[in-house]
């Protein structure tokens, strides 16, 4: 098994109006590491550079870091660097993928810890009727989990058009679902309120795809900016995820960032300052590169 | 997980029925309590009592509101910057609650020893009870060691923990200084009809009441000293002790002097909790000994807490907290609090900081915790549970859904989001219960059923006791505070008798860990900000009292076409238009641009208009709203007159005294009365620290302001040979100068003589020289910061224009301005370099000591995207 290594650079970038005396910050920058993928650098660079600074591992094992700027500024520079290696092997089918998406349920209800919440209601996605009615052609009794979720995926990829700035951070579900547009962030809370609408555990995936696909492959949405997907917990405790921005099952090269309930746990950078009327300009630039 | 079939309260049932209600009065035992018109005496004494003290008193008009730093709070018509919010909407003076005044209940509840011993144990177990849980939750959920089931799943279902809004996941995985979660909680209860206690209610995150319990002791026993010495009743003081001590076993290992902190919600700003909840908190306060701050009074630096002081940072080791969890960190928790501590999770999690409570107990008060707590006692504690509320199913199981679903027109309905409404099920229509069943159907986990807790026959008040916990003990007080009626805004004391042959004598414990360290030179910055202003607004009330006594004086004793003639604007030289001038002052004094179309109507303007931004009900409102800010610092003898104004400023509106001119003087000489017992209280009975120095420091600042005003209004423009005699008088008796002028001239008035008196005189105390001179002492008394020029550059400027007012000579002044070129020393230009000074000094004190009270919290900017 051969494996394939990406370098991601993730720059973001807060220009303000006037000075910032002081200013905290919470970073969700780290890739981490999964089944598939091994993370094998990684820097953060914060400029100016932060006084105090400090990593910890959130509830769902994610690498937080947070930290404090104590002096006087007017930009504030974070800069994620990231070597991560992936299989170049293709999705296996499981057995679990195989059996009806009833079991993904009695599995979602049967979890105990943290995960259980990726099975209710979070601060921005909760369960509803209409989320669940959208859903339930894609859910016939029996069908295996692998052609329900991908079935439902493939809707969302069809249904639905990525349409940069016509939804913000907080864009409720039912929105979305009603203008049938969005990004990724947007279509991944869609999928994950309808699935938990239905009984399913889903958990939102923050993450990179590749900015320049292999020779002969296309340039999939989403690859300049951070991208966010989902994982659909299977009927044997494992995670699939699901890409409706793509309309990809089990997506192979997608580099995994952060688990949470949704945006909310795992935004990249978030934080609060202190100043006097100042307004900010943000700026983000992300480049994914193969390196073999 | 089994879910038992509801919580049987079998304690309870078994208690034995017919047994008399624990909170009796013992009658028997030779304790009197007041009945009938002796009772409704002792209530109006206590109402009276309590808004003395400047509690359940309703809101006069709060003043205008925030300055930006580029405009610091002027000089003149100072206002306050920040804080006081527009329009007057809190509801911050008084502990109102519900809109209802708050308000003591004379009689206290008096609970039998033997029925206090079985609340105590119950109590002391539910803490400890609590605080297991909380440990095991939050210790560490995967593979924690010393519960290798987990409990988590096993005896407590996962949704009620991690899906309840109030859990606060970024308190897990570390562990709290002083291993300890829970140092103060407050359980409501009940006795039950057949003996025996129900709990009600658990209050973790910012326990309320206990500062209330305090105050009711103190009035309650003033009220009954005969039946407080013939119950014998347990005193509350070694609870406080232990409280104490809890909260110094927080401090982080390394700490030398450790400091507590008790960091409120703030006035007005409800947080979740009771609105007025900043007052009872100012009484713990003082009570403990502790500095009370806010949210934004503290900041994480270099990894550590520390409070924003007049003369710096300074480290802060426990932060006793009464701010709910999800707004206690704005970085972490919840970006919009401004309540919070930016960074104070994260101090935490780093062991540099107590937190009492806890970060993450507020979930603990959910009623889904309530059918699960029996096994969770076996398992946690190897006790069986002692207290038990109404029976209690928590949806999620498929038993507890179908009870729940079976008679909701019999149960009440608690979602789990706190925040949102509790629903009674038997005030439902049979459409509403259809309805709610469809809801709880559909997302059962969300919800909690519970037998309705005012069965009838209850007719016992429900108390609220506390107890605190520290390494191997739990302490709970004796007593509490009892909600005797259908509003929480009355409360009553509750008394615990001693066993037979107890001792009275139960003396406090003393606190080791916190040792005697003296704090007295350090006062948060923005406390500093609000003796500054509360120094201004007096001095504020007093000189717009002054002013509009003077002119009423002069509208009686004049005949009605000088009147009109000294009315209308001064033009060319036969027309004096002094009245007009003096009128000028009222209004530039109170705020407004608009003269009134009489001397009376702008002075009823000034003493009614609450438009006007430093109206007198505005000021005096700014005022008591401002002394409450800060209750903990002030001597509790300011209430008293302070109460006085707030009636006198109510009497004022009344229909009859509007329209009596004596009547108004007389209210006004009452109020200048009043304001003189204010100026008394803080002289005579504060603390000269820097609290005191700055609040004096804004009493003299804005009396030089004041009378630079007053005297650029009336003799501004004007020639010499055009000031009236009478105007002179009228300026000496608004300025308090007419006696010693009197005494020293035993003269006519002369221009330049009033002057001297009025502006460069050291020895009156009114006069502009005085108050520099006093204003130069309070900076030198301030403790320097570690600002680039520091206090030095601020006491410079004061000292600069004191200088420049020594210079002056009277003769000079006297010349008012000159005709032609503009001459140095007139008083003209005397007026403009002064107001320029004062200004320029009003903003250098804020600069320096409260600049940070003016900074916004913001968000980092916008979120960033999952763009893709």
């Amino acid at each position: 098994m051969t494996a394939v290594r990406y370098r991601v650079t993730h720059q973001t970038r807060y220009a303000y109006t006037g000075e910032v005396g002081l200013g905290y910050n919470r970073a969700v920058l780290r890739p981490r590491d999964t089944g598939r993928q091994k993370v094998t650098a990684f820097a953060l660079d914060i400029d100016p550079a932060p006084d105090h600074r400090h990593d910890h591992v959130d509830l769902y094992g994610n690498t937080i870091t947070v930290f404090s700027i104590e002096q006087s500024h007017k930009t504030l520079t974070v800069t994620a660097n990231s070597e991560v290696e992936l299989p170049a092997d293709d999705p296996q089918l499981t057995l679990a993928g195989l059996a009806p998406w009833e079991e993904a349920v009695t599995a979602a209800a049967a979890l105990t810890g943290p995960e259980r919440a990726f099975a209710l209601d979070s601060p921005l996605v909760g369960a509803s009727e209409e989320l669940a009615a959208y859903a339930r052609p894609s859910f016939p009794p029996g069908r295996s989990t692998y052609d329900a979720v991908g079935d439902l995926t493939a809707r969302i990829f069809e249904e639905f058009e990525y349409r940069p700035g016509s939804t913000s951070v907080t864009t409720p579900t039912h929105e979305v679902l009603a203008s049938r547009a969005g990004v990724c962030q947007d279509f991944a809370h869609l999928q994950i309120g309808c699935l938990r609408s239905l009984g399913l555990a889903a958990r939102y995936v923050s993450g990179y795809l590749e900015t320049q696909p292999p020779p002969g492959q296309p340039k999939l949405v989403g690859a300049d900016a951070s991208h966010a997907w989902l994982s659909v917990l299977l009927g044997d405790g494992t995670w699939l995820d699901l890409d409706p921005t793509n309309g990809l099952v089990d997506p192979t090269s997608h580099v995994t960032v952060a688990y949470g309930r949704d945006y909310a746990d795992v935004a990249p950078l978030s934080g609060v300052i202190f100043a006097g009327a100042v307004t900010s300009t943000l700026s983000v630039a992300v480049d994914v590169l193969r390196l073999s | 997980m089994n879910q038992p079939a509801g919580s049987e309260p079998a304690a309870l049932r078994t208690a034995g029925a017919g047994g008399s209600n624990a909170w009796t009065p013992r009658a028997g035992d030779g304790v009197v309590l007041p009945t009938g018109d002796e009772l409704e005496r002792l209530r109006t004494l206590a109402r009276r009592r309590l808004r003395s003290r400047g509690v359940g008193t309703p809101d006069l008009p709060l003043g205008p509101t925030r300055r930006s730093p580029e405009a610091p709070g002027g000089a003149g018509t100072g206002t306050r910057p920040g804080t006081v919010g527009p329009g007057g909407a809190p509801a911050g003076t008084s502990l109102l609650e519900g809109g209802t005044e708050r308000t003591l209940e004379p009689r206290p509840v008096i609970v039998d020893p033997g029925a206090w011993a079985v609340l105590e144990a119950g109590v002391a177990q539910r803490l400890r009870l609590l605080e297991a849980v909380a440990d095991a939750v939050y210790r560490s959920s995967p593979g924690d060691r010393r519960h290798p089931d987990g409990v988590v799943g096993r005896l407590l279902p996962p949704e009620i923990v991690y899906a309840n809004p109030t859990f606060v996941a970024p308190a897990v995985g570390w562990e709290p200084t002083g291993d300890r979660r829970i140092v103060l909680a407050g359980f409501d209860v009940r006795a039950a009809p057949g003996g025996g206690w129900h709990l009600l209610a658990d209050h973790l995150a910012a326990p309320a009441g206990l500062g209330r319990a305090l105050e009711n002791r103190e009035l309650t026993t003033e009220l009954l000293p005969a039946a407080y010495q013939q119950a014998r009743v347990r005193r509350q003081s070694p609870f406080l002790a232990t409280l104490r001590q809890a909260l110094a076993e927080l401090t982080p290992p390394d700490a030398a002097e450790p400091r507590v902190l008790m960091v409120s919600p703030g006035r007005g700003r409800a947080g979740g909790t009771d609105a007025g909840i900043h007052a009872e908190l100012g009484e713990l306060a003082r009570t403990l000994g502790f500095t009370m701050a806010e949210g934004s009074d503290l900041a994480f630096r270099r990894g550590q807490v520390y409070l924003r002081a007049l003369a710096g940072l300074e480290p802060v080791h426990v932060v006793f907290r009464f701010v709910r969890d999800r707004l206690a960190d704005p970085l972490e928790l919840t970006a919009w609090s401004t309540v919070g501590i930016a960074g104070l999770v994260a101090a935490a999690r780093r062991g540099a900081v107590g937190i009492a409570n806890g970060l993450g107990v507020e979930w603990l008060e959910t009623p889904a915790l309530a059918p699960f707590l029996p096994a969770l006692s076996e398992a946690l504690l190897g006790e069986e549970l002692q207290l038990h509320g109404p029976r209690t199913w928590w949806c999620g199981t498929p038993e507890g859904l179908q009870e729940a679903t079976g008679r909701l027109d019999a149960l009440v309905v608690a979602p789990l989001d706190p925040d949102l409404a509790t629903i009674d099920g038997r005030l439902l229509d049979a459409a509403g219960l259809d309805d709610l069943r469809r809801r709880i159907t559909a997302r059962p986990w969300r919800w909690t059923a519970r037998e309705p807790a005012d069965e009838p026959g209850a007719s016992s008040p429900t108390l609220r006791v506390f107890a605190t916990a520290r390494r191997d003990t739990v302490a709970v007080l004796p007593g509490g505070c009892a909600f005797p009626g259908p509003t929480p805004a009355v409360t009553a004391d509750v008394w615990v008798p001693l066993p037979p042959g107890g001792r009275v004598a139960e003396l406090p414990l003393r606190v080791s860990g916190l040792g005697q360290v003296d704090f007295s030179e350090s006062l948060p910055s923005r406390s500093g900000e609000a003796l500054f202003w509360l120094g201004r607004y007096a001095e504020q009330a007093e000189n717009t009292l002054r002013l509009a006594r003077t002119v009423l004086d002069v509208v009686e004793r004049q005949p009605l076409e000088e009147l009109t003639r000294n009315l209308s604007p001064a033009s060319g030289p036969a027309a004096h238009g002094w009245l007009h001038d003096l009128v000028e002052a009222v209004d530039r004094l109170t705020g407004s641009t608009l003269s009134g179309a009489t001397a009376t109507e702008a002075v009823a303007a000034a003493l009614s208009d609450e438009d006007r931004s430093a109206s007198l009900p505005r000021t005096i409102g700014n005022l008591i709203a401002t002394a409450s800010s800060v209750r903990e610092l002030v001597s509790p003898e300011l209430w008293q007159p302070l109460e006085r104004l707030r009636e006198s400023m109510a009497h004022l509106d009344d229909p009859g005294v509007v329209d009596d001119l004596a009547a108004v003087r007389d209210e006004l000489d009452r109020m200048l009365g009043s304001l003189a017992a204010v100026s008394g209280v803080v002289w005579e009975s504060m603390v000269r620290g820097p609290g005191w120095h700055l609040l004096d420091a804004g009493r003299r600042l804005e009396r030089a302001a004041a009378l630079v005003t007053l005297l650029d209004a009336t003799l501004g423009g004007r020639r010499p040979r055009d000031v009236d005699d009478e105007l002179l008088e009228a300026l000496l008796v608004a300025g308090v100068s007419l006696i010693a002028y009197r005494r020293r001239h035993r003269s006519d008035l002369e221009l330049d003589a009033v002057l001297a008196i009025l502006v460069l005189d050291p020895s009156n105390p009114r006069s502009v020289r005085a108050s520099l001179a006093a204003l130069v002492h309070d900076l030198a008394q301030l403790p320097t910061t570690s600002r680039p020029g520091g206090r030095d550059a601020t006491l410079g400027r004061a000292r600069e224009a004191l200088a420049y007012v020594d210079r002056l000579d009277p003769r000079t002044l006297a010349r008012l301005a000159s005709s032609t070129e503009r001459e140095a020393g007139t008083l003209e230009t005397a007026l403009g370099r002064l107001h320029t000074s004062i200004e320029q000094l009003s903003g250098a004190i804020g600069d320096e000591y409260f600049r940070h009270v003016w900074v916004a919290q913001l968000p980092t900017g916008t979120l960033p995207r999952n763009g893709g």
